[in-house]
C-alpha cells in the first residue's frame, strides 16, 4: 500500500463524527490558548492529556483533538501579537514586530488576515511534508537497534539546548533532574525498588503527566499569582476595531514569496531535533527580512513581516510531529507533552507505531487536514470572536486552569497524593524558572528517561555489557557527530532567540 | 557591585543545591538493593551517569555563575507559597468535603487574588465549581470527589 491509500484509511478514521467534533472543540480551545498570553500550546496539551485519559477517549482520538489544540494554538498565538502587542505564546513573538504597527496604522483586520492565511498555508505544507517525509524516515529507523535509540535520545537532549537555551549548563541540569525522577520508582528489568525510600506512593514512580501538568500549568498560575497587578493593564489597549477583513488583493500577491519561504524554513526547522516552532518563525523572519526589506519598511508594518513569521511557526508545528511520530523523539517542549500522551495509552511512537496502529497515525495526519480548514474558518472571518476572549480577565480565567488541571489528574488515578506532587512540581516549576532554568529539559528528561534506560540496558544485554558497541555501527557514529556538533556549535555561532521575558 | 553579588549568589546557590541534591542521588544509588537475576547494566548504573552529570552542572554553576535575578519582593514570595499552601489543603480537604464546597473555596480564593473583590469571587467560584462539576460528573461521566452526600 502506498502512501495515497494509508491517506485514504485515515480520512476515514478521521471523518467519523466523534473525531471531527473532537477536532472542531480542539482547534477552538487551542486558538483560544494561543491568543490568552501566559498559555501556550504546551499548558493548553498539558491540560487536556490526563482528562482525555481520564475520559477514557481511544488513542487516536485523542491525538485528534490534542494536535488540534497544538495546531490552533499555532493559529491564536498572533492575535494577540497583533492587536496587543503581546505575543500570545513564544512563537508568535516574532509577529509583534510588525503586526502590532500594522494595527497602529489601522490595519489590524488586514493583518490578521493575511496571517491566517500564512499559518494556513503554512501548516498545510507541513502536513504534506509529514505525510510524505515520516514513512521516509520510518524506514530508516526499522535499521535502529536499542544502541541507535540509546544514542538518539542522547542527541535529542544535545540538541534541545543548543537553539533555546543560551545557558547550557542549565540544560543539561535540568535535562538531568528530568531523567533522574524518570529513575523513581520500581526498576522495570529486576523488579527492585530505586528511591522510593519505603513510600508506596512512589514505587509507581512518578507519572510524567503530573510533571508536565505541574511544571507547566500549575507553575504558570504561580506566575500569574505573582503578577497579578500588572496583568490587568492589557485589557485598556484592546479597544483597537478590527475593521477592514478582506486584504487588497495586491497586498495578498506581495505577501505570497513570503509565505512560501517562510513555511519551507520553517518546516525544516520544525523537523530538526531540539529547535521547534520558535526557532521557525524567528529564521522565517529574519531570512525574510534579509531578502525583502529593500525600502527598511520592516517593523513599521510590513505585511510580509508578519506572514513570513507565521507561516514560520506553523510549518514549524508540522515539521516537529515528524520526528516525534516517526522516531519517537520529540524536538520541542510540546511535542514532548504529546510523545507523553502516547506513552500514557501504552502506543510507543516510531516504526511501529506506523506498523501496529496505522489508523493512529493516518488517522491523525488525515484530521490535520481537516482541523486546518477549521482553523481557517475560525481565525479569518470569525477572528472577532477570538479577540473578544482576549477582554476575559485573568481573574475569571485562573480558577479554570487550576481546576481542570486538578479535575484531570485527580481523574487519572483518584489519588490525593498526586494532586500534591502537582503542587510540589507546580512551586518547582515557579522556581525553576525564576531561576532559568529550562523547563522543556526536564519534561524530555521525565518523559525519556525511562526509554534512554531501557535501551541502554537492552543494548549491554545484546552486547555482552561491551560499552564500545554504542560506537559500533555507522548510524551510531553518524549520530554521535551531529550530537558533538550539536553541542559545541553553538557555543561559537551563538544565535540568540529573543525570549517572551524581554518583550515583558 | 553588591547587587552583582546578590545576583551571582543565585546561581551559587542553586548550585550548591543541585550539588547536594547530586551527592544524595549519589548514596541513594548505592543503597539500591540488587536482586538475585539482573541484566549486565543492572538498576545502578544508570543512575550513577545521570547524577555524574548533575554533579558536574553543579560544580560549574558553583565556578561560573552567571544569572540575572528576577525575584519579585518578599511579599509575592509569601502569596505565591500561601497559595500552593491552598492547593495542598485542597488536596488533602476533597475527600472529606467533597468535591463542589472544596471547589468553590479553591476557585473563589483565586479569583480574589487575581483581584476581583470578595463577593464577586465566591460568586464566580461557586459558579465555576458548579458548572465543572455538573460538566465532568454528568456530561462526560469523570468520576470526581464526593462527600458523603454526593456532591
Amino acid at each position: 500500500m502506498d502512501v495515497f491509500s494509508y491517506l485514504a484509511d485515515g480520512f476515514i478514521v478521521a471523518l467519523s463524527f466523534n473525531n471531527i467534533g473532537l477536532a472542531i472543540i480542539g482547534c477552538i480551545l487551542g486558538t483560544i490558548f494561543g491568543a490568552l498570553p501566559g498559555l501556550g500550546p504546551a499548558n493548553g496539551v498539558a491540560i487536556l492529556i490526563p482528562l482525555s485519559f481520564a475520559l477514557g477517549l481511544p488513542p487516536a482520538s485523542s491525538m485528534i483533538l490534542l494536535c488540534s489544540v497544538y495546531y490552533g494554538a499555532m493559529y491564536g498565538g498572533r492575535i494577540s501579537s497583533i492587536l496587543l502587542n503581546i505575543p500570545g505564546d513564544e512563537p508568535a513573538l516574532m509577529t509583534t514586530l510588525d503586526g502590532y504597527p500594522m494595527t497602529l496604522n489601522g490595519r489590524a483586520g488586514e493583518a490578521l488576515t493575511l496571517t491566517g492565511i500564512a499559518s494556513f498555508f503554512g501548516a498545510i505544507l507541513a502536513t504534506f511534508g509529514l505525510v510524505f517525509l515520516a514513512p521516509q524516515l520510518v524506514d530508516i529507523a526499522l535499521l535502529f537497534r536499542p544502541h541507535e535509540y540509546f544514542v538518539l535520545f542522547v542527541m535529542a537532549f544535545a540538541t534541545l539546548g543548543s537553539a533555546s537555551s543560551d545557558n547550557k549548563i542549565k540544560t543539561i541540569l535540568a535535562s538531568a533532574i528530568g531523567i533522574a525522577i524518570s529513575t523513581i520508582g520500581i526498576d522495570n528489568q529486576t523488579g527492585v525498588p530505586r528511591f522510593s525510600f519505603g513510600e508506596v506512593h512512589l514505587y509507581d514512580g512518578i507519572d510524567f503527566l503530573i510533571v508536565i501538568v505541574g511544571l507547566f500549568a500549575v507553575s504558570e498560575v504561580f506566575i500569574f499569582i505573582e503578577n497579578h497587578k500588572t496583568t490587568d493593564d492589557f485589557k485598556k489597549n484592546n479597544e483597537s476595531k478590527i475593521s477592514t477583513i478582506v486584504p487588497n488583493i495586491k497586498v495578498f500577491f506581495k505577501t505570497i514569496p513570503s509565505i512560501i519561504r517562510g513555511s519551507f524554513l520553517g518546516f525544516i526547522a520544525g523537523i530538526l531535533p531540539g529547535a521547534g516552532a520558535s526557532l521557525g518563525s524567528f529564521i522565517a523572519y529574519t531570512f525574510e527580512k534579509k531578502i525583502s526589506d529593500k525600502d527598511k519598511t520592516f517593523g513599521k508594518g510590513d505585511e510580509r513581516g508578519v506572514t513570513a513569521p507565521e507561516a514560520g511557526n506553523n510549518a514549524a508545528a508540522g515539521g516537529a510531529l515528524v520526528p516525534m511520530l516517526a522516531l519517537g523523539v520529540p524536538g520541542s517542549g510540546t511535542t514532548a507533552v504529546l510523545l507523553a500522551m502516547l506513552l500514557t495509552m501504552n502506543i510507543t511512537p516510531g516504526p511501529l507505531l506506523f506498523e501496529k496502529n496505522p489508523d493512529v497515525v493516518w488517522g491523525l495526519i488525515a484530521s490535520l487536514f481537516i482541523g486546518n480548514i477549521v482553523l481557517l474558518i475560525l481565525n479569518i472571518p470569525m477572528v472577532r470572536v477570538f479577540a473578544k476572549v482576549l477582554l476575559l480577565p485573568p481573574k475569571f480565567l485562573m480558577p479554570i486552569i487550576i481546576i481542570v488541571s486538578f479535575v484531570g489528574i485527580y481523574g487519572l488515578t483518584g489519588s490525593t497524593f498526586d494532586l500534591v506532587m502537582l503542587t510540589i512540581f507546580g512551586i518547582l516549576g515557579w522556581i525553576f524558572r525564576k531561576l532559568d532554568i529550562p523547563l522543556v529539559p526536564v519534561v524530555m528528561g521525565s518523559v525519556l528517561g525511562n526509554l534512554m534506560e531501557v535501551n541502554l540496558r537492552r543494548a549491554m544485554t545484546i552486547s555482552n555489557g561491551n560499552w564500545l558497541d554504542l560506537f559500533s555501527s555507522n548510524i551510531c557514529i553518524a549520530l554521535w557527530f551531529i550530537t558533538l556538533v550539536a553541542f559545541i556549535l553553538p557555543m561559537f555561532f551563538k544565535i540568540k532567540l529573543p525570549s517572551l521575558k524581554e518583550k515583558k | 557591585m553588591g547587587c552583582d553579588f546578590y545576583q551571582i549568589m543565585n546561581d551559587r546557590i542553586l548550585g550548591i543545591l543541585t550539588l547536594l541534591l547530586s551527592i544524595f542521588y549519589i548514596y541513594a544509588t548505592t543503597i539500591i538493593e540488587i536482586s538475585f537475576i539482573s541484566d549486565v547494566v543492572g538498576p545502578k548504573k544508570f543512575p550513577y551517569i545521570i547524577s555524574f552529570f548533575l554533579f558536574i552542572s553543579s560544580i560549574w554553576l558553583i565556578a561560573f555563575p552567571k544569572h540575572q535575578a528576577n525575584w519579585p519582593n518578599l511579599s509575592k514570595i509569601i502569596e505565591v507559597f500561601v497559595t500552593a499552601a491552598i492547593f495542598l489543603v485542597y488536596a488533602n480537604i476533597l475527600s472529606y468535603v467533597g468535591f463542589v464546597i472544596s471547589t468553590i473555596l479553591l476557585s473563589a480564593y483565586i479569583s480574589w487574588r487575581m483581584g476581583a473583590n470578595l463577593f464577586t469571587s465566591l460568586i464566580y467560584g461557586t459558579f465555576v465549581s458548579v458548572v465543572i462539576f455538573i460538566l465532568f460528573n454528568y456530561v462526560l461521566g469523570l468520576s470526581l470527589a464526593k462527600n458523603t452526600l454526593g456532591f
